[in-house]
């Protein structure tokens, strides 16, 4: 059920995109040289492509569907919440990495890589440890010791610098 | 009295402890730039051969042979133990290396990359030192119509690594290829789906892509109580992670076989480890007598794309020594480390400098017997990474991919992509979309587009210039023959599945 309501969303989100850019393709020159392949050629077979396997994808998930209407509800299905049913189902620690993640890469910028490197692994890891395992000073040296050590490998030996 | 130098050339190289010593060196550099995501061979000789400006020529030679071949092996450690494939041609790797990790089995894993590495890349040493020249004489028959037959050859490879869903597969593909579309037109150099965006106009890089698609989704899912792996606690013998005569002398046939192709592929320009690998374990699952046992953690799918991408370091400095060509970025970059040094690479280098070319052989293979030894060495090491706890390992993966990601261009650009091509990505592995085939159609849909239009330019649009030239013909034959063979057996498979549940 769950993997049902993922595939879904990626259709979706594909057969948009691809309707988008199939609009967008009409911006790229149409100058066609011998053999008559322009530059939005290939990108224009590729987006259709993917809107027709989209839609025999979705053709084959509906035919599954009906096919076993008569079936009884699997227990997955009939234990799986309403909410999931209609978005992808994300358990909770991993979307508030999710969040972290996205915050991690928007405070680069202004905090630096060391600040957020460390506030990155030390929240991330005081939020997944299981709280009888959970140690705040723990957390916090291996954030540390681990957010200088990258920072050394990278900036200082591998001469990559991190802003 | 040529002999007599090359001799004393290969003399000076076992006998210096310095040579040796650089050569231990930019191996194992090499290894630790292909283990981490983001850090590839390119970027370590790139950024060692600076040091070695006041080096000796012979040092100089062994640190950057040292950082190419440990580079590409490299690639298989983060592949098989965290299935985030440390570089580009580690990614068939995964298919088959993770899963042995999750069985308990990363030793054994580890142990067969190292040693399907080696005999890649003393296979394809051995047919650089023995027929360099005549071999460089097949590069340079392939033209714009054979880089596209390869291409499209490579791309129907997307039929072995799409799993259970062929049509899921060749989504995951076309995903691959939409995003090799952005940034400048290949032939006529116009802005394509740029958006006004500066970071769009060189397209969107394989490295933080593969990250995005690899290791941000496989780190969440981790997360999940969904995936456990399987901890061989006890003390690891020798027998636990090195291949014994009898399992070696058994995969003889896919050592041997993919190690060719490594060569070959390595041996024609612009291509690289990632297509060889993939060809290699292509033809692998094709003449097992098991090919179902293919991606639930088979030994040979293993072997197979480890000895095809070593394989690729001997086949790439063919055209590289006899006619000054680079065979990938890797061998470009070298390019430049030799001239520095004061070495023009050509057809000059073999006539006039025969001593350097059995340096450079020695060196070569010193470097692989090196790299084979460290990987064997650190196995008890590497696997005491999967005993890290998923609450530690995981944020700090998380770090390393952003940072991979980041090193390839200094851009926060190329994070964020990363970022949300994972979240994608994620949502692509719940929905059951293989992620192996979206690398393939990233680094093969830019070669067929820009080598198809290519020879229709230079053909005057005559497309029947793809059948008639050999190499080309053979590529596209065997194409529509797999194509063939994959659209009878969906076919069948759909109607015994639909006999099954009839009879039922």
């Amino acid at each position: 059920m769950k993997q049902r309501v993922a595939e879904c969303w990626v259709i979706g989100i594909l057969s948009i995109g691809a309707l988008f850019f199939i609009k967008q393709a009409q911006n790229v020159a149409s100058t066609t040289l011998p053999g008559g392949i322009g530059p939005r050629t290939f990108p224009l077979i590729t987006f259709w492509a993917v809107l027709i396997l989209n839609v025999c994808l979705l053709g084959s998930i509906i035919w599954e569907k009906v096919k076993t209407k008569k079936a009884a509800p699997t227990e997955d299905e009939s234990q799986t919440k309403l909410i999931w049913r209609v978005i992808p189902y994300i358990p909770r620690q991993t979307l508030n990495i999710i969040i972290m993640c996205l915050l991690l890469v928007f405070l680069w910028r202004y905090l630096g890589f060391i600040v957020v490197a460390f506030l990155f692994v030390a929240g991330a890891s005081l939020l997944l440890v299981p709280e009888e395992k959970r140690s705040l000073r723990r957390s916090l040296v291996l954030a540390g010791v681990y957010a200088l050590v990258i920072y050394t490998l990278f900036v200082y030996v591998f001469k990559i610098p991190l802003a | 009295m040529e002999v007599a130098s090359s001799f004393s050339m290969v003399m000076a190289v076992l006998t210096d402890p310095m040579a040796m010593l650089w050569t231990f060196v930019g191996t194992f550099m090499g290894l630790v730039f292909g283990s981490l995501p983001g850090l590839t061979a390119t970027m370590g000789i790139a950024l060692l051969v600076p040091i070695t400006y006041s080096f000796p020529t012979l040092h100089a030679l062994g640190m950057m042979l040292g950082v190419y071949v440990g580079g590409i092996a490299g690639g298989a450690v983060a592949a098989i133990l965290l299935n985030i494939p440390g570089t580009p041609s580690a990614v068939a790797t995964v298919l088959d290396g993770y899963p042995m990790a999750q069985q308990g089995r990363a030793a054994k894993a580890l142990g067969w990359a190292a040693t399907a590495s080696f005999f890649g890349g003393f296979i394809s040493w051995l047919i650089l030192a023995t027929l360099a020249p005549q071999v460089a004489k097949f590069a340079l028959r392939f033209g714009p119509p054979e880089y596209a037959a390869l291409a499209l050859f490579g791309l129907m490879i997307i039929a072995s690594v799409s799993g259970k869903s062929l049509i899921k597969g060749v989504i995951s593909g076309l995903i691959g290829v939409w995003l090799s579309t952005f940034g400048v037109d290949p032939i006529i150099g116009d802005l394509r789906f740029t958006f006004g965006n500066i970071n769009l106009m060189s397209g969107i890089a394989v490295m933080p892509a593969l990250i995005g698609f690899y290791a941000i989704p496989q780190i969440l899912r981790s997360l999940s109580e969904e995936q456990t792996m399987e901890m061989n606690t006890k003390t690891l013998n020798l027998s636990d992670f090195i291949p014994s005569l009898k399992e070696i002398w058994r995969s003889k046939f896919n050592i041997v076989r993919s190690s060719v192709i490594g060569t070959i592929v390595g041996i024609i320009p612009a291509t690289g480890g990632n297509i060889a690998a993939f060809l290699a374990y292509d033809q692998a699952k094709r003449f097992s007598k098991s090919p179902e046992e293919y991606g639930k953690g088979c030994p040979d799918g293993v072997i197979a794309p480890e000895a095809a991408n070593n394989g690729v370091t001997g086949g790439a400095l063919v055209p590289l020594l006899t006619l000054g060509i680079p065979g990938d970025s890797v061998t470009a970059v070298l390019l430049g480390g030799l001239m520095i040094h004061g070495l023009q690479p050509g057809p000059q280098l073999f006539s006039k400098s025969p001593d350097i070319i059995m340096g450079i052989f020695t060196t070569l293979l010193i470097a692989n017997i090196f790299m084979w030894v460290i990987q064997l060495v650190g196995i008890k090491f590497f696997v005491r990474i999967l005993r890290v706890p998923t609450y530690f390992l995981a944020p700090m993966l998380v770090i390393l991919a952003v940072v991979g990601s980041y090193a390839l261009r200094n851009s926060l650009f190329d994070v964020w992509l990363t970022i949300l091509l994972g979240l994608f990505g994620y949502l692509m592995l719940r929905g059951g979309f293989p992620m192996a085939p979206t690398v393939l159609g990233l680094v093969l849909g830019p070669m067929l587009e820009s080598e198809i239009r290519r020879t229709l330019i230079l053909s005057g649009g005559d497309w029947s210039v793809f059948f008639v030239r050999p190499i080309s013909a053979v590529f596209i034959g065997v194409s529509l023959l797999i194509a063939l063979t994959v659209a009878v057996k969906s076919f069948k498979k759909g109607k015994n599945a639909d006999q099954v549940e009839a009879s039922i």
